[in-house]
């Protein structure tokens, strides 16, 4: 088995489209971190801008005359909350170190996602595309444990591409923006549209932990498109459509009930920390449990139709 | 040769949709015999041999390799099979090399030592760091036989291997087939159309049609060694209207060789004696009587249907 996971890695590290697609990723972490550092203006008055913010903030939330939906009130009491926080810390905002960066460059990883998609729509279709499955399948070596050692690899592509973004972020956020901080608080708006604080060292942990969980479904379901069809060109094309449909379909069904039972509205779990659910109600609880639901699914259709299928032609 | 049976198939059948593509198939391949499956376009070779090797699902009927059933325990059956299925497709982004070194890897025992051997055995040894992007046609085959001959296979499957090799590279590959087959006791299969390529190749041929098998002859029997129930006898006469008259009349078929303007007659050649009597007795001029060995094209062609006797 852990040859045909070598095979199917080699295979994968030895194209040229992996070292681009690599490449990419740190240089748009690059471009990033040079397009914030370029933007961090040291203002002296900072502590009174955000005062006199947070004064008219007051103000107008006092003021029982403003109307203001319920949401926009409790977002603009959180700012409050943070300004207050950001002055008695003495923390400017737009503050950059090396791990607030890390955090934001968890959106590279959705890019990356993308990137991964590319290698499992194109690792079972693209056997069939070049002919190399008959070779493929007519060694000692049953289906089952092809299909698997073709899955770990793209896990371990995922995996990989994460630790990238990881790594980058840190070592180039660290470059530009120094490295003090990781024990020091976060200040966020959680789900419950509330201020709450985490240390940058647990957030990024989690934020991680909960995008890797979110690049294996995407990852899963372009393997499945990948083992449904014989054209690599199509099971890539189809995987990255799923994706950005599926993602705003769940936006557009929202007022449904039902919406909460669509893959894409559980595949982000970040947003039972921060930003809350698409369908109020929904918990993490319901969502890990929707995940491994489909997670099965997903893969008992790939293994079923790649074991079954005949290979001709 | 001896009666080891390695390779058995026994009443297969593929069926697509509602098209019988294969027919109720069966023969057995002998340890250390080259056989070759003989049939036009579209008869079923590759289908039959997809099944064999696993790579389509078998509709009724199974597939021995020594004994063990493909579809039963397909690890332990390929394990003694090598094969190429129509062309040999490699990753055209890796060396010819590396190619091989990923499926060595899916074999166990098969080590760079044994990947050397069959380079140097196929004669790819020169070209072989290169990427299989920049490989001729004739080259893929031989990387491709390459291939095959891995695991040292005891079974060595190969569909139309010779497609796209140059008369050199034929003749080259047939004779590493022979010593394969006499040497080390492989056993082979082959498919092809070309005929005079099996007649050179094969010990035995099961000739195949519409998915079914028409028969299995070894080739002396088809080139018309042994003599065979019917054979072509050609007459020399003057007035050929009543002769054919005459072939007719004693129910025989009957065609004009082309060339030569002499009548064809497919009859026991026990019968000739007779045949000549009643043609000298209705007054043909008979001036010559000869049998005609039949070329395994001829039987071929005969025993496809491909050519009617008029
Ligand atoms: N997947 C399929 N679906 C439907 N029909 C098929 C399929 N594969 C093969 N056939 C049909 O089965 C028949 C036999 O095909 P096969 O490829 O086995 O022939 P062959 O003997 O190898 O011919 P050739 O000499 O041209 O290689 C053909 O008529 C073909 O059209
Ligand atoms: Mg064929």
């Amino acid at each position: 088995m852990l040859k045909l996971i070598q095979n199917e890695s080699i295979k994968i590290a030895l194209r040229l489209r992996t070292w681009i697609m690599a490449a990419l990723i740190v240089v748009i972490v690059l471009v990033a971190a040079i397009v914030i550092n370029a933007h961090l203006k040291p203002n002296a008055n900072w502590k009174q801008t955000l005062l006199n913010q947070n004064a008219q903030a007051e103000a107008t939330l006092s003021n029982p005359r403003v109307y203001m939906p319920p949401i926009d009130r409790l977002r603009l009491k959180a700012q409050v909350a943070i300004n207050t926080y950001d002055i008695a810390h003495n923390l400017p905002p737009g503050h950059q170190d090396a791990w607030v960066f890390t955090t934001g460059a968890l959106s590279v990883g959705q890019i990356g996602i993308v990137f991964v998609t590319v290698v499992a729509g194109d690792i079972v279709a693209g056997e069939f595309a070049s002919g190399t499955i008959k070779a493929l399948l007519t060694q000692p070596v049953n289906r089952t444990r092809i299909i698997l050692s073709k899955y770990v690899s793209v896990m371990l592509v995922t995996l990989m591409m994460f630790a990238l973004v990881l790594v980058s972020s840190i070592v180039i956020g660290g470059i530009f923006f120094g490295f003090n901080g990781i024990g020091e608080p976060l200040v966020f708006v959680n789900a419950k549209q509330v201020v709450t604080q985490m240390t940058t060292g647990s957030f990024i942990t989690l934020g991680y932990a909960f995008a890797l969980i979110s690049g294996v479904m995407i990852v899963t379901i372009a393997f499945m498109i990948s083992a449904v069809f014989r054209s690599s060109a199509l099971a890539i094309a189809l995987s990255i459509i799923t994706l950005f449909v599926g993602v705003s379909l769940v936006q557009l069904l929202s007022s449904f009930t039902w919406d909460k039972y669509i893959l894409f509205a559980n595949t982000d779990l970040m947003q039972y920390i921060t930003g809350g659910p698409p369908v109020t109600g929904m918990t993490m609880g319901f969502s890990i449990v929707v995940l491994a639901v489909y997670f099965i699914v997903l893969n008992a259709v790939s293994w079923r139709v790649f074991v079954q299928r005949d290979v001709s032609s | 040769m001896s009666n080891e049976v390695a390779l058995e198939i026994k009443n297969l059948t593929k069926v697509i949709g509602r098209k019988t593509i294969v027919d109720d198939l069966s023969f057995a391949v002998r340890k250390g015999e080259v056989f070759g499956l003989l049939g036009p376009n579209g008869a079923g070779k590759t289908t039959t041999i997809r099944m064999i090797v696993g790579l389509i699902g078998i509709t009724k009927g199974s597939v021995l390799v020594h004994g063990v059933d493909v579809t039963k325990d397909f690890e332990a059956a390929m394990s003694h099979v090598g094969a190429i299925v129509e062309n040999p497709e490699m990753y055209k982004y890796l060396s010819g090399y590396r190619n091989l070194l990923h499926f060595a890897r899916m074999t166990p025992g098969v080590n760079r030592t044994r990947i050397d051997e069959v380079v140097q055995l196929v004669g790819l040894k020169s070209r072989i760091h290169d990427r299989v992007r920049k490989y001729s046609l004739g080259m893929r085959q031989r990387l491709g036989l390459a291939l095959a001959l891995l695991r040292n296979p005891s079974i060595l499957i190969l569909d139309e291997p010779t497609n796209g090799l140059d008369p050199a590279g034929i003749r080259e590959f047939r004779d590493h087939l022979r010593s394969l087959a006499s040497e080390r006791g492989m056993s082979v299969i082959v498919s092809s159309h070309l005929l005079a390529e099996m007649e050179l190749m094969c010990d035995r041929v099961a000739i195949i049609q519409d998915g079914k098998l028409v028969d299995i002859r070894s080739i002396n029997e088809m080139k018309g060694d042994a003599p065979t129930a019917a054979q072509t006898t050609r007459f020399k006469v003057d007035n050929h209207e009543l002769a054919m008259s005459i072939f007719a009349k004693a129910d025989l078929a009957c065609q004009p060789a082309s060339e030569s303007g002499e009548l064809d007659v497919v009859l026991d050649p026990l019968a000739v004696a007779d045949l000549v009597a009643a043609l000298v007795h209705a007054g043909v001029k008979v001036s010559g009587v000869r049998t005609v060995t039949r070329t395994l094209e001829e039987s071929f062609l005969e025993m496809t249907g491909e050519v009617r006797h008029a």
